[in-house]
């Protein structure tokens, strides 16, 4: 496996084929991109369904992403960057959600409303 | 191959060539991997700080629904999106035997922008801060600064280390050493992207809907 | 506003003596005077010695990865010096008629000096100099994957220590605690530079770290001998991966936080703030994420020296290896998921609370089944109680102790009658004293060496031993008795004569201790000058098991003539086992090492100069240095002559070499072990 060498050129089959999985991650990314402004700005959805949609069109734009560009796949070679990716996922959901959930815990119990504490 | 391989200053190589199995740039990219894991941590925290401040740190400040409007964020997203294909574009070439030329022209391309990014975020903090919507007025605004100002630093350093990487090209020719090192801009690169898509959706798409 | 930022007269160490002359401005000018005159003493002595030249080519611009692990260790050990001796002086402060004679600010400078240095410039320098030393060649590898990096890492610790010690001479350090929580170190409270030391020394150190933690994955990811697969990777090698995993992820909250309370600092931002929106209790939450992984950075190491000593000294294989791996596994990962019962009482919910309790009570398990594993491996063996050996002993004993009061402290209830008590600080001290510093100073005796070719004295090494136990246990039992009466810790001085003998008692143990600390300086002072009786030339001192001791003492500077072909755990008592003294060669080839440089120490000191600058507010500076460190390191992206060659022919002379020394040194039996009849190659038979 070499990241940076092939021993074919850029009119071989193998290079198209790679080219195409750009070219779709591009073009997934503009779509998935396109459709949470819609959404977001349109006012078709109520707010909490439509915040919702765009949450879970952001984790699709994300895995395109992570498969079209940075190379992570199920394939063999791919595997380390997936595990190490799992893994920085599994450490970023204990510490950002965990943050979000102590802070709203927290704010729960301390008379902070949305719009902070000058209301106490 | 190892005689003209060396390190982008933090990256150091002791040569193991010995070991059958051992692939120099490919482990030097993994460890570029870590490290851009361990800056998604970096990016991670400050968007749950951010997720907070937007909820209780308004104080008498705006709120993210009275300061954000979509349309100069989505095209700056766009801007940043068609980048992170073209440095895709750029770097497939490279592995097939694109000229010098060519890498640099899809390099330059990226790099233009990637600065039009940044230009549209730069315009739009001016328009806040004279506003008066400064950093210092609550605790949402610092969160909201220091969040995408993080980001775009990051883009900032980006565009040098792109510049810097063409006068490298020019200088040792397009070897080994300088296509490990664009591999690994390109990274960082799709990189920052992807923190962009959470960043755009958190900041300014769930900005709006709040 | 000057070049010099806020820096003035009054910030000279010995101004303040020489305005207001008090005990108190006396013992902190004292320290000041002890630092430079410290440091002009060694300058003195290199000049006289004519050492300034083989200093700088042979260590300083080093990148072996031998030499880096030897100067993290003698930082830990400056550093290790002054965090005892501070202890000393805040026990003498408590026992002395209150208010006592050092003020309160001088006392929580004290404090929180001391805990920033013992965990930050001891405990972390002092691990990841062992695992430089003694990972690769655990595993069969000739450097760490990037050596380069590894002095960049290197350098910027010594960086932040130099920090934290210019805070004597220079101006203040902060009064907030090791935790250093805000809204108490925010401008408004805490206005002097103090903070800013914090933040910036932390700084340096914690991206060296995240650095470090890289190196050390990929290096065991990439560079295991043909053959060594994970499950015959040496348990040392184990805690070290899961080591560098908790550093790649767990530093950043540190860096994060510490950075965002520099901008609410100096910019006026509004993370931390009590007003504006700011959320305060975010740092505890983000200084926590970091916090308790740290405790397993701290810990995890010392395990994997532990489960090397224990074997070795007890002639038995490790018991469990598998349980072993996958206690350290869990470890790990469990330590990402407890952080909030470090802040019980902020006031979250029950609920949360008890969800972080349980997950607490959970890491216990794991920590058991290693307890298990080690005694397991002693039953029945044939000890030998070398100071090695007795440390992993002291440690298991007084490492129970501590987890059952972890345990404790655990539950949310327990924890809201007994925090911000000394029976915490007691609690911690437990932990960390035999599960850090025990582990460090057991890996030193074992390893030795390997990095300077003779053995450590003995004697000396047990009073050590002796010294360091019975002062820990007189030093910290009382505070866990206190602790429980109500004591606070961070008290400048007690008025209730009830603590009064209990903290008598407690300062015999901080003397005791002290007396430790000073029989290793005479243990190595001792070992130095009679160094020609304990050569090990040949290596393999104490009958070892893992790869390292296949290797002469002291190792050469390409560690491995050839890279072995590894088909079991324990590769070297299965050489052994076959009547063999040194492994049979694979292949000869040319390999290349890194030349010397001296980058690292320059980009890492105009780093320092320019978070000093930070500190002290000299903008202007601050940004040059920063450029010019940027600059640093594209100049070395330019540099492509890096490498120097050793040719196959010379690493045959070496394997040679060794095989000849080897053949021609004496056996000798288990029961010459500490005597200068070991040349190396002890034999568990007698001869």
């Amino acid at each position: 496996m070499s990241h940076i060498n092939s021993d074919k050129g850029m009119d071989s089959g193998e290079y198209k084929h790679a080219m195409a999985r750009y070219v779709w991650g591009f073009a997934l990314s503009v779509v998935l991109t396109l459709a949470g402004v819609v959404i977001a700005g349109g006012g078709v959805f109520g707010a909490s369904l439509a915040w919702s949609i765009v949450g879970i069109l952001a984790i699709a734009q994300l895995i395109i992403q992570f498969w079209a560009f940075m190379h992570v796949d199920l394939s063999q070679e791919a595997r380390p960057d997936l595990y190490l990716v799992m893994f920085t996922f599994l450490i970023i959901i204990l510490m950002a959600a965990g943050t979000v959930w102590v802070l709203a815990d927290l704010a729960s119990r301390m008379g902070m409303g949305p719009g902070g504490m000058t209301g106490m | 191959m190892s005689a003209t391989m060396t390190n982008t200053g933090a990256a150091g190589h002791t040569a193991s060539h010995d070991h059958g199995h051992h692939d120099k740039t490919g482990t030097v990219i993994f460890g570029f991997w870590i490290f851009l894991m361990s800056d998604l941590i970096a990016f991670s925290l400050m968007i749950a700080n951010y997720a907070d401040a937007e909820w209780h740190g308004i104080a008498n400040g705006p709120s993210p629904h009275e300061l954000f409007s979509l349309g100069l964020p989505t095209i700056e997203t766009m801007a940043l999106l068609i980048s992170t294909f073209t440095f895709g574009i750029c770097t497939l070439g490279m592995k097939y035997g694109a000229s010098m030329k060519r890498t640099i022209g899809w390099l330059v391309l990226t790099l233009a922008l990637g600065a039009i990014f940044l230009g549209i975020e730069l315009y739009e903090f001016h328009e806040f801060w004279t506003d008066g919507n400064t950093p210092q007025v609550s605790g949402f605004l610092t969160a909201y600064y220091s969040l995408v100002g993080l980001h775009g630093l990051h883009v900032t350093s980006g565009i040098i280390w792109g510049i810097i990487l063409m006068v490298q090209m020019k200088h040792f020719g397009m070897n080994d050493l300088l296509k490990s090192r664009l591999v690994r801009l390109g990274l960082f690169w799709h990189m920052l992207d992807i923190v962009w898509i959470a960043l755009f959706t958190k900041v300014y798409l769930m900005g709006v809907l709040s | 506003m000057s070049i010099l930022g806020s820096l003035d007269l009054n910030d000279i160490f010995i101004v303040p003596f020489l305005k207001e002359p008090t005990l108190s401005t006396g013992i902190a000018a004292g320290a000041g005077g002890i630092v430079v005159l410290g440091a002009l003493a060694v300058a003195l002595w290199l000049t006289v010695k004519g050492w300034w030249k083989p200093l700088w080519s042979e260590w300083l611009t080093s990148l072996d990865h031998k030499k880096i692990g030897v100067m993290y260790i003698v930082l830990a050990a400056i550093m290790l010096i002054r965090g005892v001796l501070e202890a000393v002086v805040m026990r003498a402060q408590q026992v002395s008629p209150a208010p006592g004679f050092l003020s309160v600010e001088h006392h929580a400078e004290l404090f929180s000096t001391h805990g920033t240095i013992m965990i930050f410039f001891v405990a972390m320098p002092f691990l990841t100099g062992v695992i430089n030393v003694v990972m690769p060649l655990q595993i069969g590898a000739r450097d760490m994957e990037f050596p380069f990096m590894n002095a960049i890492s290197l350098w910027l610790s010594v960086g932040g220590a130099a920090l934290v010690m210019a805070s004597l001479v220079v101006g203040h350090f902060e009064t907030g605690g090791w935790t250093a929580y805000p809204p108490y170190t925010g401008i408004k409270l805490s206005p002097n530079e103090g903070v800013d030391y914090w933040i910036w020394s932390l700084a340096l150190t914690s991206v060296g770290t995240t650095l470090s933690g890289i190196n050390f994955a990929v290096t065991i990811y990439k560079q295991r001998a043909p053959g060594m697969d994970l499950m015959k990777m040496p348990i040392f090698a184990w805690t070290t991966l899961c080591t560098a995993i908790l550093m790649i992820f767990a530093m950043m909250p540190l860096t994060v936080a510490s950075l965002m309370l520099a901008l609410d600092r100096h910019a006026g931002f509004h993370f931390f703030t009590a007003s504006n929106g700011g959320n305060m209790m975010n740092f505890a939450n983000m200084f926590w994420l970091f916090g308790h992984p740290e405790v397993y950075i701290l810990i995890l190491p010392a395990f994997g020296v532990f489960s090397h000593v224990i074997p070795t000294f007890s002639g038995k294989k490790l018991y469990g290896y598998t349980s072993l791996v996958w206690a350290t596994i869990a470890i790990a990962v469990l330590s990402f998921t407890v952080w909030v019962h470090h802040f019980f009482t902020m006031g979250q919910t029950a609920h949360l609370n008890a969800i972080f309790g349980i997950a607490t009570m959970t890491i216990g398990v794991p920590t058991g089944v290693k307890v298990f594993n080690w005694l397991l491996t002693m039953w029945r063996g044939k000890l030998r109680f070398s100071t090695a050996m007795l440390f992993s002993a002291g440690f298991m004993f007084t490492f129970v102790i501590g987890g059952i009061t972890g345990v404790m402290l655990a539950n949310p209830t327990i924890d809201f009658a007994t925090h911000n008590s000394l029976f915490l600080v007691a609690h911690f001290h437990n932990m960390l004293i035999p599960g850090l510093l025990f582990g460090m100073f057991a890996a030193v005796n074992y390893w030795f060496p390997l990095a300077f070719g003779f053995r450590l004295d003995e004697k000396w090494g047990r009073r050590s031993f002796w010294l360091w136990m019975i002062g820990f246990y007189l030093a910290f039992m009382p505070l866990y008795a206190i602790g429980l009466m109500g004591a606070p810790r961070r008290m400048a001085f007690f008025t209730d004569p009830a603590y009064f003998p209990w903290l008598v008692v407690a300062m015999i143990g901080a003397l005791c201790v002290l007396a430790g600390l000073t029989s290793q300086v005479i243990q190595i002072w001792v070992s130095v000058k009679n160094r020609e009786s304990l050569m090990v030339p040949a290596g393999d001192p104490w009958d070892g098991r893992g790869l390292e001791w296949s290797l002469g003492c002291p190792v050469p500077e390409y560690d491995f003539t050839t890279v072995p072909n590894i088909t079991s755990r324990e590769p070297w008592v299965d050489t052994k086992a076959a009547g063999k003294h040194v492994m049979d060669p694979t292949e000869f080839v040319d390999i290349h090492l890194p030349k010397p440089t001296g980058l690292p120490i320059l980009v890492a000191g105009v780093a320092t100069v320019g978070a000093f600058a930070l500190i002290f507010e000299m903008w202007l500076i601050a940004a040059v240095c920063f450029v010019a460190m940027w600059v640093l390191v594209l100049i070395r992206s330019y540099d492509t002559d890096w490498e120097e060659t050793i040719t196959a022919e010379e690493l045959r002379e070496g394997y040679e070499a060794h095989k000849r020394l080897v053949e021609t040194t004496p056996k000798v039996s288990l029961d010459d072990e500490f005597t200068s009849k070991n040349r190396g190659l002890i034999l568990e038979e007698a001869v």
